[in-house]
């Protein structure tokens, strides 16, 4: 089990994303505070921290962090949209306090489509030099994507830019739009049906598995990524009998996940992949069951591969 | 091959049956008078089908077989799930009517996968075992799959449990959207990608089996055009409205969330206290 607390550093951020479930709030994490939260992770065994927001780099006490962390035998993490770090002093910075781990935000290919959905022209530029930067310091770099209405046809020209503009990413996660909360709520436009997005994904998996690349999939029912069914995040989380805690900067608080289980349909009871598949999150209010269709493959090499530990 | 239709009563409950509207709405079926006259019109020595609904569901079935074949001896084929024939007696007595060959609907390689399909659980059981006392009663076996998006992957699988069961030619299909499988398709429809390389492998194993594997020839678009260049290449175009993703050239600014603040006076502290109380509790100060 390798369990990893996110704490969010700020809710403030310098994108104003459509799809964002994470919207601002005023509350900034002092420094006293987020050693607690350490201090928290550390108590319930956690292997590692990730520094989320809001756009976390936008806190003053990022540096600061890290060192606690990883004083405390914590890996450090930044989920990030790479705005500042498209600035190399300030990765150089972030890298030598030992933060050296990072997952940026990209939610295209197409320069005008990113720029679109985080509302920040250019956007799509720093991004791409954040992630130039990180390279050139050897920093573990992953690029993580939200799945919308604007992207959901070619998520497989991200999977190719990434194998082929900078193939020191290694791994890429890939979160379907959570609809039920934020800007996402308000800006229903973003919203996709799970077969828009179908062929693009698969095909996209497939790319980056081909080059070596691994990644994770996150609110997307087995039923439409059968053939990687080993990369979704709840379904490994469900075998493994992982947890997440969340101390969020706004009236949730702190949130301890241990359930990774949305809602079914009917037809999910005929489907062999029921036990370890996590069903489909906003179902209903975002999302249709009708779109969901049982599936009769073998889940047990499914469950050897991610208890084996292979990525 | 002229088809006789004998109604639509069925003992199956498929979830992309075409008939399920018109046995909702309860439409009459036809007396054995209209299925006499039906039969009688066909020319003789044309071959022909006896189609439901589910055929075996008729009482006088080998009665009308037998008329069926007449004196010239014409081919006689049953459309069927074959369920009634997994008793040996019964398909004995089709055959001795004069049955020469029975078209199967088989909707998976397992059990859970085929009775999905038909709604009916311990179908797939009775069918295979029709199939099997229909071979051996001397009757051609011919297969019929409706290919989705659950059944897809073990297209190469159920070529396979076909053959095992005596079949010698197997036809895919595409659903058809009319009845229960209008409203599923959503959930029904396998689309190209996924059809593609699995139609190849189903093709590969009849080659193996030396087995006949044929894509439905329904050509009218926009369902399937099949392309015959040697490779079994499909193009399939999606039945359902326009996916295309909306348009992202600038709108402007996105809508804000329905809580979402825009001050920007930040709060440390005690008010974090209140957001994160368990960080601040007794218990935790004195960590």
């Amino acid at each position: 089990m390798a369990n990893l607390g996110y704490m969010q550093l700020v809710r403030h951020c310098n994108q104003y994303c459509r799809i964002c479930s994470n919207p601002e709030t005023p509350y900034v994490l002092d420094l006293d505070t987020a050693k607690r939260e350490v201090d928290d992770f550390v108590t319930r065994g956690y292997d590692g921290v990730i520094l989320t927001g809001g756009e976390p780099s936008l806190s003053a006490i990022v540096v600061d962090v890290v060192r606690y962390a990883i004083d405390r035998g914590l890996s450090v993490r930044m989920i990030t949209n790479g705005s500042r770090i498209s600035d190399a002093s300030v990765a150089r910075a972030y890298f030598a306090a030992g933060l050296k781990h990072f997952h940026v935000s990209m939610y295209s290919s197409r320069p005008h489509v990113h720029d679109h959905i985080t509302c920040v022209k250019g956007s799509w530029d720093l991004a791409c030099r954040a992630i130039a930067n990180l390279g050139d310091l050897s920093a573990n770099v992953d690029l993580n994507t939200v799945i919308n209405r604007f992207n959901s046809d070619h998520l497989d020209e991200l999977a190719r830019m990434v194998v082929d503009r900078f193939p020191f990413v290694h791994h890429m996660v890939f979160n379907n739009l959570d609809p039920s909360m934020g800007r996402a709520e308000t800006n229903r436009e973003a919203l996709h049906r799970l077969a828009d997005m179908e062929e693009s994904l698969n095909k996209a998996l497939a790319i980056l598995s081909s080059a070596g690349k691994t990644f994770r999939v996150e609110r997307v029912p087995l039923c439409f990524m059968t053939d990687f069914a080993y990369a979704s995040t709840e379904t490994r989380k469900i075998i493994k009998k992982e947890e997440r805690t969340v101390h969020f900067l706004d009236e949730k608080g702190t949130v301890r996940q241990t359930s990774f289980r949305h809602h079914k349909a009917q037809v999910c009871g005929a489907c062999s992949l029921d036990a370890v598949c996590a069903g489909l999150f906003e179902m209903g209010a975002g999302y249709d069951e009708a779109e969901l269709a049982p599936v009769f493959v073998d889940k047990e090499p499914i469950i050897r591969r991610v208890m084996g530990g292979q990525r | 091959m002229q088809l006789v239709r004998l109604g639509t009563r069925c003992n199956n409950a498929c979830v992309f049956c075409a008939q399920a509207d018109e046995r909702a709405r309860g439409s009459p079926e036809p007396s054995e008078a209209q299925i006499l006259a039906a039969i009688e019109a066909v020319p003789e020595g044309e071959p022909i089908a006896l189609v439901g609904g589910e055929p075996t569901m008729h009482a006088e079935l080998p009665k009308w077989i037998r008329y069926a074949r007449g004196s010239g001896g014409r081919e006689v084929v049953l459309q069927t799930n074959a369920r009634r024939l997994a008793y040996l007696s019964y398909a004995q007595e089709l055959r001795s009517a004069g049955l020469s060959a029975i078209d199967v609907t088989l909707l998976g390689s397992t059990a859970p996968m085929h009775d999905y399909h038909t709604g009916t659980p311990g179908s797939f059981g009775q069918t295979v075992q029709g199939m099997r006392h229909a071979k051996a009663c001397g009757m051609r076996v011919l297969v019929t799959c409706v290919i989705t998006r659950s059944n897809v992957r073990h297209l190469a699988d159920i070529v396979r449990v076909a053959h095992a069961a005596g079949g010698v030619a197997i036809r895919l299909q595409v659903p058809v959207p009319a009845g229960r499988a209008r409203e599923q398709m959503v959930r029904l429809w396998a689309r190209r990608f996924l059809l593609e390389p699995h139609l190849k492998l189903a093709f590969a194993q009849g080659r193996r089996l030396h087995v006949g594997v044929s894509l439905a020839g329904r050509a009218d678009p926009p369902f399937v055009d099949f392309i015959a260049d040697g490779v079994e290449r499909l193009a399939v175009r999606d039945p359902r409205p326009d996916p295309a993703p909306a348009s992202a050239q600038p709108t402007g600014r996105a809508r804000p969330a329905p809580a979402e603040q825009r001050v920007r006076e930040h709060r440390t502290g005690a008010d974090l206290k209140q957001i994160l109380p368990d960080l601040f509790s007794p218990a935790t100060e004195e960590r």
